[in-house]
């Protein structure tokens, strides 16, 4: 169970609305639809500004040893 | 200090390519950096690792992992990032250092443990064998943890 925090916010009209509107829907309280749209947003920036480029290529595993012979080879 | 490396060929394919048996140790290690960077040398490597035929364990040859434009494609993506750096390999191979070369093997290996050295960075790598090479007056070799 996570710790809550009490706290008092002022929202702008439309976020207050896309929250209760997420609450509603999903019944949940309004608190917790505020804590998951801002988690939310957070991980679409993080992922944003900063992309991996990390890739899968095909043909399984293989090891270091395997990348040395096969450079070594040339 | 020392945070920032230039990786050898192995550690750049491994923290990039998922099916690398020691992904994640060098990728947790390159996020972990202020700078990374790449080389001629080690940049042409994994151009050529990915796009070569190989043979697997019991023998039967296998194409190349990507095409030609997927391996520079994934490279590319790479040099994209905020944390590279590009390092032209400016040192002639007179400067590089003879320090336990004991095969043609190794050419490689210690004119990257020199451009490193030259540029006041670490050359990060996922074996031990470099160890030897290295100066311990003036270490340059760090090992991926």
């Amino acid at each position: 169970m996570m710790p809550h925090m009490r706290t008092t916010l002022t929202l702008d009209n439309d976020a207050f609305q896309a929250a209760k509107a997420k609450a509603a829907h999903e019944n949940m309280s309004l608190g917790k639809a505020v804590s998951e749209l801002i988690l939310q947003g957070l991980r679409r920036t993080s992922a944003k500004t900063a992309p991996s480029a990390v890739f899968h290529s095909e043909g399984g595993t293989y090891t270091s040893k395997e990348v040395e012979q096969a450079l070594d080879d040339e | 200090m020392m945070n920032n490396s230039l990786l050898d060929a192995n550690t750049l394919i491994a923290a990039f390519d998922a099916s690398h048996a020691d992904h994640r140790r060098a990728h947790r290690f390159v996020s972990g950096l202020r700078e990374f960077y790449t080389s001629p040398q080690t940049q042409g490597a994994f151009l050529r690792f990915f796009t070569r035929p190989w043979t697997d364990t019991v023998g039967n040859r296998r194409p190349p992992r990507m095409s030609t434009g997927e391996a520079l494609s994934r490279l590319k993506s790479i040099l994209a990032l905020s944390a590279h750096r590009f390092l032209p390999d400016d040192l002639p191979f007179e400067k590089v250092s003879m320090r336990s070369l004991s095969g043609f093997k190794q050419w490689n290996d210690a004119y990257l443990i020199a451009l490193a050295g030259k540029h006041g960075l670490s050359l990060a790598t996922l074996e031990r064998k470099l160890d030897n090479m290295d100066d311990p007056k003036s270490p340059v070799v760090r090992a991926v943890a």
